[in-house]
This record gives C-alpha cells, structure tokens and sequence, in this order.
C-alpha cells in the first residue's frame, strides 16, 4: 500500500508540473492575446508552444520519478529531483529568453525586456531545491527513517 | 531531526519562500496593473513640437523601467513606427504622410524632420505606449504564476 501512496502522490506530481509548466503559460497567452482593446493584438514572436509543453512533461516525468522513489530509494529520488530541477532551469532560461521580446504588430513596435528580479527569485528557488536534493543524497539514511520503523 | 534533515528544510522552506514572492510578483504585475510605474512617464518624456518651421523634437530616455514595488522589469528599447497624419490644405481628409521606423536607444534623442500646420497638429501613435507596455506586462505576470504552481508542490 505504500507504493500505492507513492504513486498517487507521483500522479500528482506528474499532473501539476506538467500542467503548470507546459501549459499555462500556452493558455495564459492564448486568453490574452488581443486583450489590450482597440483591437491591439500583442504577440511573442519567439514563443515555441512545443518546447514548453516539452519540457513542462519532461520536468513532470522527472518528478513522478521523484515522488516515487522519495520513500524506497532516497538517493535515486534525489538525483531524479535534481534532474527535474536541471530541467526547469533549462525551461526558465527559454521562457525568459522566449517573452523578452513581444511585439505589437499594430504599432510594429518591438518591446525587449528583462525580468531581473522575478528572474533572480525563480533561480534562487532552483538552487535551494537542487541544493536540498543533494542534501538528500548526502545523507539518506536520514530521510528513510520512517520506512525501516513501518518495516 | 538530523542535521541533513534540518539543512534540507531549511533549503525547501527558503525556496519555497523565494518562489511564492516571485508568484506574487507575478501575479500583482498582471491583477493590479493600474499602479505600476513606467519610470521615466513615456508620455511626458515625450516631447513633440508641432510648429512650423523647425524640426520636430522627440525625447525619449531608455532604459524605461516598470516597477511594483521593487525592481520588476525594465524595458531597453523600443522599435517603434511613428506614423504621422496631416491635412492636406485644411480640407479636412486625414493624410498619410509618412512612417517611419525608429530603434530607440539608451538616452536617444531624436530629430524629426517634419513640419506640420499648427491648425492640423499630427497624431503620434507612438503615445499609446505605456498602455501597450502594461497591458504586455500583465499578460507576462500573469506567465510568471505559472512558475509558483510548480514551486509551491515542493511544499509537499
């Protein structure tokens, strides 16, 4: 039955990186776009809706193999979460890259842009997760705990 | 709890905070966008004289910077099209007259060789900006939200 755990919370896992990742940001833009009124259409030329929606289920399949090893086998869950985190690293630099130019085909107006300091919260975020992953390898005696006493 | 627990949910909880203020950020740029500050105001950055005889004047300083609070975004150029209307002999029919593409750059001033009737004063398109800007702006914000669902899973 704990597999039974473990894979549940895998699912969701799978479900919410996937989704968050590959395709809000696809919905967010299609909702969006045209939105500004005065029929002003805004778009992001460099937008690859299948690289996001690529990596979003690569990242989501890195965590359901996170998730379902994070009881059974610590190690490999962490090196599968520093993994997925390689993988949102890797996304966060195409996002950013991807929606630092937007144009306004009306006006042909071109607007570049630089996230600086939404950009530097998301790294830091990264790197305290995949710093926390390798934590978990270094020492997994300390997270299997609660196996070995159910055994 | 051990040390390497105790390390890795310091670590999960510091992550977890530095993403939901990004998710914040994010979603604050795109819901209230009303308050955002374009630093320098494009608007009255913008100077245009109209008159007869000497060249146009437009100013404009980039860097543009939006802020919400801290530093969110700055904007390092703008590719714009200045599309300018006149009236040909006050007979009242807008005119096309011309368009011209510019790339504003740090600290651009330019020079606008354009003469126009005071009775028949240009309409700059280019006016419009900052409304394009936040309007672009929010629909990034909100992208950025996106990020914080992942994030907030590692809670779990």
């Amino acid at each position: 039955m704990g597999l039974g755990r473990s894979f549940l919370l895998a699912v969701v896992a799978f479900a919410v990186t996937a989704f968050s990742m590959g395709y809000v940001p696809i919905l967010i833009r299609d909702v969006l776009a045209g939105s500004l009124g005065g029929g002003i259409v805004v778009q992001i030329p460099n937008f690859d809706t299948s690289l996001l929606l690529g990596l979003g289920i690569l990242a989501g399949a890195f965590a359901f193999a996170q998730k379902m090893f994070q009881e059974t086998n610590v190690k490999l869950s962490g090196v599968y979460g520093i993994i997925r985190y390689v993988v949102v690293l890797y996304y966060t630099l195409v996002f950013l890259q991807m929606i630092g130019t937007i144009t306004v085909p009306t006006y042909n107006i071109t607007i570049q842009t630089a996230y600086l300091f939404l950009a530097t919260l998301i790294f830091l975020g990264i790197a305290l997760n995949m710093l926390a992953y390798i934590v978990k390898i270094l020492a997994p005696k300390e997270f299997e705990k609660k196996t070995e006493t159910r055994k | 709890m051990g040390t390497g627990k105790a390390v890795y949910t310091t670590f999960k909880v510091l992550a977890v905070i530095f993403s939901l203020t990004a998710t914040a950020s994010g979603a604050l740029l795109a819901l209230d966008m009303t308050k955002i500050n374009v630093s320098p105001p494009t608007s009255s950055s913008v100077q245009f004289d109209y008159s007869i005889g000497p060249p146009a004047q437009l100013n404009i300083s980039f860097p543009l910077t939006i802020t919400y609070g801290g530093s969110v975004c700055t904007i390092n150029s703008v590719n714009l099209t200045l599309a300018i209307y006149g009236d040909a002999g006050g007979l009242g029919t807008p005119l096309f007259v011309n368009t011209t593409i510019f790339t504003l750059a740090p600290q651009t001033t330019m020079t606008i060789n354009y003469n126009f009737s005071k009775t028949n004063p240009p309409l700059i398109t280019h006016l419009s900006i900052r409304a394009i800007v936040k309007g672009v702006i929010s629909e990034v914000g909100i992208s950025f939200m996106g990020f914080g669902l992942d994030m907030l899973y590692t809670i779990f």
